[in-house]
């Protein structure tokens, strides 16, 4: 549809859509809700439009007036240059209805002054201000950059960005706050960042002037604040700041507005840079929203409390939190949801609880006691001892087809598409090079400082038993049943405890016997064997199991996630193959057990004991049967996740799609398609579309890349080319690929549609962006 | 469940927006919510025929399709398995409409072979016309929806800006003063404007600030009918904005 004749809104300059309510321009109705306008309840005079430039310049000899910057609700800004000194200054005009007005003048002035009492790099200095031409004017620090609400609005913030830009705020804040400036309009349009990411405090425009206290103590501490006999410029009943930012009691109570309700905007602010909306009635803490460190949430929630008193009372105390919790991280512990602060006690009491209750849920209830059921009649029956050794060499038999072909190549595998990935994604592939000299070499990194404080970390989860996989885990926004992981957890600790605790006895009653404490007959080392595979079972539980619950590893570079994510899949690629090994033992021990003994068990209960081993030996082998398959996809994903975060370019499998799309060999470009395209069109069908479509138009000659749109980030896009024909036609050609179950990218749907000026011209222009992280 | 009771028990919480009437109200035949439904449903159709149009479906299809959905809404088959955390009227309509897209449209149109199709509470062949003058290829099916969905609200307020004014006697203010709602400060005649209106200047600066007030306070109303709870007003107006941008 052309646009040469569509109306434009006459403020936007937009062209106007057919059927726009009334006739408006839909996007400026909507701009007209979200205007955070500051609020001055007396009654504002419609204002006069800015003054051009040109008139303003013969009142200011010494600047060179550049251009109108914005005008706020108190006046004017425009953006000039001082010719003497040379440098880029910021003129602030008062707003010229306001001069009539004696209180704003006044107002004015006190701002002036105040500001001109604080200099710091955080603040917007002031250089000048005086009357001119019957203006009066400020003449400020000119901030090239963006406010955060331009920021606000273009991206949402990252935690880290976000805990960077707080510490510089708070420190602005505390120096107005040390000299008895409050003020009191703190939001994303008065927070300015600099090209070189500083953050400056402007527009101290409604800034209420407290005076210290006789004795040079300064307002911000001590319990009486107020001194109610200087002249306020607010008068009883009006309201100052801008709405969703103001702190409570700057609505109700106005004459006691002190140092805090700038803390309040503070949150707010915070909050809104987290999250990225203002918080509601009911403040819902930011972790929930996102993924952040919870200590953030006290943070955030403490400065958003509705009493003053409750609130933090200097802005220096929330910088330092927020810059410990910055410094320290999140300590990705592995232990279950995270939550407040509760007595171990309770916390181990509550985990417990969860865990009987996942592993007791009705159905697997029902699994349990036909289980053992099972046991019970197996071992009346005559025939126990001849199914006792089919079961186990089955166990064997599966164990060992596992271990020789699923394990080398789940290896192979991640080695083929982690080397590619990373190739593709321009980090070192020197990073996974898959021979031993790399196993050796991160042998050696585990034993230097960072891999034995690993190490370290790791014992100090072997032992904590109130550590748990998580019951319920939460993907693609359903929350599943953690079992398997959960019944491993069980069944190693269980192992780990009995065994280990055993052999511990043990030692400790020799070493009161006086004999040789390590003295450890065969039994005991056995069981210190078992004790071993049973740890390892037990830390990839718990690793494995908190693979995708909060990981607080989250760095600047890019290349460092990757490497740190590499490694930790490294790791738990190494503890499966320990669990392996030491599956296979139990499973041979096991075997040799009770081929031996089983005959010989006289007691049912002997029987029944040594069977319910057996059962625990099946569950591990299932459990780490469908670990495998499990690893396996995540390793995939985690691939997967690398290549589209660092080059969020067109995923290889579709190449082929499009390339068979070239050749004219539509079939194999049905091939590569998903299944759900497979699904709606037969190959014949498409075959036979495709060819009568192209018939008059020939071959396809060049192709060129239009557009790569996320349309949800890592599952789906929609790619564009425009492809030029023998016949001289083109076409913008398009397909929607998504990511498959089976962890490839795969077209789903393909269109064509006629190409247009302005594609072809888009086209031509240099697609030199770098996709941006 | 709560039980809407007419008056002399006021209940704890007296919903009074037109969705949280709606869901409150499962399980019992309760004539004003069956009411508020249908307003809700005659104002939102749009959106949701935008929305499977751009999915793929032709006219013809989307137009059944949007039919049945609207039919089968009104008789209440879902409302009873209405997440009440989630007090969104526009997510329950677009969760709604694609399970239903999904799972029952196939069935429906297995059985559905045989004339005598209800009435439709929506005019189609505007529906069609208005789609195909107004879609934007670029945009996902989900970002069409909630664009159709922004673009309805602020016809339905502009609407009933202009009711007000129609029943107060003052059609032609309303003309005037629509042009002054947008423009910039400085960017207003004021003395035509209040020659127009038989006020002056000073009087005429009022009632613009009025009309936008009014503008903005109407919206949130208009939103907050399609809330069951109030606090998620600002969340809701930030996303359409956003999907008005068409980001």
């Amino acid at each position: 549809m052309s646009n040469e004749s569509a109306p434009k809104c006459p403020q936007c300059g937009a062209p106007l859509p057919e059927h726009a309510p009334a006739g408006l321009c839909p996007a400026c109705l909507m701009a007209l809700n979200l205007k955070t306008e500051t609020v001055f309840t007396d009654d504002t005079p419609a204002a006069e439009p800015p003054l051009p430039p040109e008139q303003i310049a013969p009142h200011f000899p010494q600047l060179e007036i550049l251009e109108c910057l914005g005008r706020g609700g108190m006046g004017v800004v425009y953006k000039a240059r001082q010719k003497t000194l040379n440098r880029l200054v910021a003129l602030k005009l008062l707003a010229p209805e306001r001069v009539r007005d004696a209180k704003f003048a006044e107002r004015f002035a006190r701002e002036a002054q105040a500001l001109a009492a604080l200099n710091h790099p955080n603040i917007v200095t002031i250089y000048d201000f005086g009357q001119a031409g019957g203006f009066y004017y400020l003449l400020m620090e000119f901030v090239d950059g963006v406010n955060l609400r331009q920021l606000l609005r273009a991206r949402k913030f990252t935690p880290e960005e976000a805990l960077a830009i707080v510490p510089p705020l708070c420190d602005a804040l505390q120096f107005a706050h040390d000299r008895g400036i409050i003020h009191r309009d703190i939001k994303p349009e008065n927070l300015l960042l600099d090209k070189a990411g500083r953050v400056k405090v402007a527009d101290f425009g409604i800034a209420k002037l407290v005076d210290a206290e006789p004795f040079g103590v300064p307002p911000s501490g001590g319990p009486d604040r107020l001194k109610p006999e200087l002249p306020t410029l607010t008068d009883a009943g009006k309201v100052m700041g801008t709405p969703s930012y103001s702190a409570p009691e700057q609505k109700t109570d106005p004459q006691r507005v002190d140092s805090r309700a700038d803390i309040y905007s503070l949150g707010v602010v915070f909050y809104e840079m987290l999250t990225g909306e203002l918080p509601g009635k009911r403040i819902e803490p930011p972790s929930k929203k996102v993924q952040i460190d919870v200590r953030l949430d006290e943070v955030v929630l403490r400065a958003l409390e509705q009493k003053p008193e409750l609130r933090y009372q200097q802005a220096s105390e929330v910088k330092t939190m927020v810059e410990t919790i910055a410094a320290t991280g999140s300590a990705a512990s592995p232990t279950a949801a995270p939550g407040l602060v509760e007595p171990e006690a309770e916390k181990f009491a509550r985990d417990i609880i969860r865990a009987v209750r996942v592993l007791f849920a009705p159905k697997r209830l029902l699994l349990f006691a036909v289980m053992i059921l099972g046991v019970y009649l197996i071992s009346n029956l005559e025939h126990a001892t001849a199914i006792a050794h089919y079961l186990v060499l089955i166990a064997i038999l599966v164990y060992v087809i596992l271990g020789v072909f699923l394990l080398p190549r789940a290896f192979r595998t991640a080695n083929k598409t982690m080397g590619a990935a990373l190739a593709e994604s321009g980090a070192d592939p020197g990073l996974f090079k898959p021979e031993a000299v790399k196993f050796a070499r991160d042998l050696r990194a585990t034993l230097t400082g960072k891999g034995l404080l690993w190490v370290a970390d790791q014992g100090l989860l072997l032992f904590d038993f109130t550590a748990w996989v998580p019951g319920y885990v939460e993907r693609e926004g359903r929350r599943r049943l953690n079992f398997w992981p959960s019944l491993l957890l069980f069944c190693s600790t269980i192992g780990f405890m009995v065994n280990g605790g055993i052999v511990a006895i043990n030692t400790i009653r020799r070493a009161f016997q006086g004999a040789n404490p390590f003295a450890f007959p065969m039994l005991e080392v056995n069981m210190l064997i078992w004790a071993v595979i049973f740890a390892a079972g037990r830390l990839a539980a718990l690793n494995l199991g908190s693979y995708g619950v909060a990981s607080g590893e989250r760095s600047q570079n890019q290349k460092n996630i990757n490497r740190q994510r590499l490694s930790a899949i490294f790791r738990r690629l190494l503890f499966l193959l320990a669990l392996t090994a030491g599956s296979w033992l139990f499973a041979y021990w096991l075997c040799s057990l009770s081929l031996a003994q089983m005959a010989d068990t006289q007691t049912k209960m002997g029987a029944t004991a040594r069977w319910i081993g057996i059962i625990i030996g099946v569950g591990l082998l299932a459990a780490v049967v469908r670990w495998y398959l499990r690893i396996f996809t995540r390793v995939q994903r985690e691939v997967n996740r690398i290549k589209a975060a660092s080059t969020n370019s067109n995923p290889l499998p579709v190449a082929d799609f499009w390339e068979a799309m070239q050749d004219g060999n539509y079939a194999r470009a049905w091939e590569k398609a998903a299944s759900y395209f497979q699904r709606n069109l037969t190959k014949d069908a498409w075959v036979c579309q495709m060819e009568k479509d192209r018939r008059p138009l020939g071959k396809a000659v060049s192709r060129q890349f239009l557009s790569n749109t996320v349309i949800t980030p890592m599952t789906r896009t929609a790619q564009e080319f425009l492809t030029t024909f023998e016949n001289g036609q083109q076409l913008v050609e398009g397909a929607y690929t998504a990511l498959q179950p089976d962890n490839e990218w795969r077209v789903e749907k393909y269109y064509t549609r006629p190409a247009n000026r302005d594609l072809v011209a888009k086209a031509k222009a240099p697609s030199a962006t770098r996709p941006r992280l | 469940m709560s039980r809407l009771t007419s008056s002399s028990e006021a209940p704890p919480v007296f919903p009074h927006t037109r969705w949280s009437l709606v869901l409150a109200a499962t399980g019992k035949d309760a004539p004003e919510s069956a009411a508020a439904l249908e307003v809700l449903c005659r104002a939102y159709w749009y959106p949701l025929y935008a929305y499977v149009r751009r999915c793929g479906q032709s006219p013809h299809d989307a137009q059944d399709l949007t039919q049945e959905f609207f039919r089968r809404l009104l008789e209440k088959h879902w409302l009873d398995s209405a997440d009440r955390g989630k007090g969104r009227l526009r997510t329950f309509l677009i969760v709604a409409l694609k399970s239903f897209m999904s799972n029952e449209w196939r069935r429906a149109c297995a059985q559905r072979r045989g004339g005598g199709h209800p009435q439709a509470p929506f005019d189609t062949q505007f529906a069609e016309s208005r789609y195909a003058a107004d879609h934007r290829r670029e945009l996902a099916p989900d970002e069409t929806f909630d664009k159709q969905w922004a673009l309805t609200l602020l016809d339905l307020t502009v609407n009933r800006l202009r009711a007000e004014f129609a029943a107060a006697g003052k059609t032609g203010d309303f003309e005037t003063l629509k042009g002054c709602l947008l423009a910039a400060h400085g960017a207003i005649d004021y003395a035509t404007v209040a020659s127009r209106l038989g006020l002056n200047e000073g009087a005429a600066r009022v009632a613009v600030h009025r009309l936008r007030k009014r503008f903005r306070e109407t919206f949130r109303e208009e939103i907050s009918q399609t809330l069951s709870d109030k606090a998620d007003l600002d969340g809701e107006l930030r996303h359409l904005a956003a999907a008005l941008a068409g980001k």
